[in-house]
């Protein structure tokens, strides 16, 4: 279908403006519409959110083009793939292409860290990972006040979480 | 089995559009959903038959156990495949599954329960969709039964979760939380004032995104909007509810004050619309739905502005759904022809208005 304006170009907004009650639609090229004021809701009918996402995995610029052959051991699938389909194939290729995906991420969401729930199962090791954390920053903090003591007492603290860490649950 | 789904198949009005609730002169329902992935088991869109078969065979060995232990109602595990096109587009009418997961049954399932409250839909996107349901502005209730129903399934399931990126999903726009929350609001008002856009753009400025009723790439039936959240990462669940619920909180609100002023300024215009809508939607033999919707828009603003005042809102919601093309033909028992549909149509709302003859 072509542009009900300009009768060149193919339509590619579906423009709803409502005038005094009466609703008009109309097929509109993204020029026109552009140059039409007032539009009061803008749908694109072949819109799809994997389409506008393919072009958010492209790769970053300056970073380069990643191995075409490097594949997901989980799946199989290569990066172009991703950015052809829109969608990763599996849980394994966010560690597989992590350096890929991560700009993309930091794209979408402006704290790229996860903040919510955690899985019940999960739940024991993970508080623990944090728990590790925040001791090591603690141990940072008295290595810097030249405060062996509580230092050592820190390390040992830690030593003992990660070797119960390791043991099978 | 057969006799839970067949009711839910012919029931026009599940409890989370029975028109009660918070804030239902413009909030008709409130969804939350998650995005589940399994450990070790390629995505939906990636995986094979023998993939699929295997995780559907996993969560309805997981519904069983959640049957057997009780405290949730009962469900209903669901292979699609093994449904009809129609009885599929019925299930998309009522909500209670997507479009896309309609389009493609093989290997494709839907955990049901009996109130239709919740629904899992599985291999959609991810491995598992779970949603919920709920009549008004029901955001805290609605993520306390959506959490409730993830841990029972988690219970059974091992989940792909990474401590950094959340909850694993095939897209990453539904990392970390893999919440979607939306509010389904009837704007009528805001849409006839051209103030909508508006609106919609504040929102989007919020992190929230405004689509069709029917989710992705649908037109807004009815001057009705889904309101969701945009981002699902670096956000506690409660966060996002919480933004949710302040945007839709702010519409509502607007669309209250577009009522009234067109209340105090324009009475007899909106009186006579509301009017002459119900007066077709009551009385017309040919009813092509859109139009239906237009109509049941009208109406329904009348009877939130106490114009008419002999029509139940579980009646008028109940159109929402019985006016649908699927669910017609599931009414009248048989594949019908786009008139036919019209004229069954026709005879189903008069039937619901109590006019029928």
């Amino acid at each position: 279908m072509l542009c009900q304006v300009c009768g060149k170009n193919p339509a590619e907004v579906h423009v709803i403006t409502v005038v005094n009650g009466q609703k008009v639609e109309q097929h509109l090229c993204s020029e026109c519409a552009k140059k039409q004021g007032g539009i009061t809701f803008m749908f694109l009918p072949h819109f799809s959110v994997a389409g506008m996402l393919s072009g958010l995995f492209e790769p970053v610029e300056g970073q380069g083009e990643p191995d075409p052959k490097e594949r997901c051991p989980g799946c199989g699938r290569t990066y172009r793939d991703f950015v052809k389909a829109g969608r990763l194939g599996c849980g394994t290729c966010y560690i597989q292409f992590e350096k890929e995906i991560e700009p993309v991420i930091r794209r979408i969401a402006s704290n790229p860290e996860h903040a919510g729930k955690v899985p019940r199962r999960r739940s024991g090791p993970l508080l623990k990972l944090r728990e590790i954390d925040g001791l090591r920053r603690s141990l940072d903090e008295a290595v810097r006040r030249e405060d062996y003591e509580e230092a050592a007492r820190l390390r040992d603290e830690i030593r003992d979480l990660e070797k119960r860490q390791q043991e099978p649950r | 089995m057969k006799a839970m789904l067949d009711e839910i198949l012919r029931n026009p009005l599940p409890g989370w559009m029975d028109g009660t609730g918070p804030e239902s002169d413009v909030v008709i329902s409130t969804r939350l959903r998650l995005a589940r992935n399994l450990e070790g088991h390629t995505f939906p869109e990636a995986a094979g038959g023998a993939e699929l078969e295997s995780v559907r065979r996993l969560v309805a060995a997981a519904c069983t156990v959640i049957n057997q232990r009780g405290g949730w109602g009962r469900f209903e595990f669901i292979e699609l495949d093994k449904l009809s096109e129609l009885d599929r587009q019925v299930l998309v009418e009522k909500h209670l599954m997507s479009p896309q997961h309609a389009a493609s049954p093989e290997g494709r399932g839907l955990m049901l329960s009996e109130d239709e409250v919740y629904s899992v839909m599985v291999n959609e996107e991810d491995h598992l969709r779970i949603q919920c349901l709920f009549s008004g502005l029901e955001l805290s209730q609605g993520w306390v039964a959506a959490t409730g129903l993830d841990d029972a399934l988690e219970a059974r399931l091992d989940y792909a979760f990474c401590p950094r990126r959340g909850y694993l999903t095939a897209c990453p726009t539904n990392l970390g939380t893999g919440l979607r929350a939306s509010v389904m609001v009837h704007i009528p008002a805001l849409v006839k004032a051209s103030l909508a856009g508006g609106i919609f753009t504040a929102a989007s400025k919020m992190g929230m995104v405004v689509r069709g009723m029917y989710g992705e790439g649908t037109e807004a039936l009815g001057n009705i909007f889904q309101l969701s959240n945009q981002i699902s990462l670096g956000q506690s669940e409660e966060e996002i509810i919480s933004n949710l619920g302040a945007v839709a909180r702010q519409v509502i609100e607007q669309e209250r004050r577009a009522r009234s002023v067109f209340l105090r300024d324009m009475r007899e215009q909106v009186e006579d619309s509301v009017y002459r809508s119900f007066g077709i939607l009551r009385s017309a033999r040919i009813l092509p739905s859109d139009e239906a919707m237009k109509l049941w828009s009208e109406v329904k603003l009348g009877a939130d502005l106490d114009i008419i005042k002999d029509v139940k809102r579980k009646s008028l919601n109940n159109l929402i759904v019985t006016t649908r093309p699927g669910f017609v033909q599931k009414h009248a028992g048989k594949a019908l022809s786009a008139f036919e549909r019209d004229v069954e149509r026709a005879s189903m709302v008069r039937g619901l208005l109590g006019l029928d003859g």
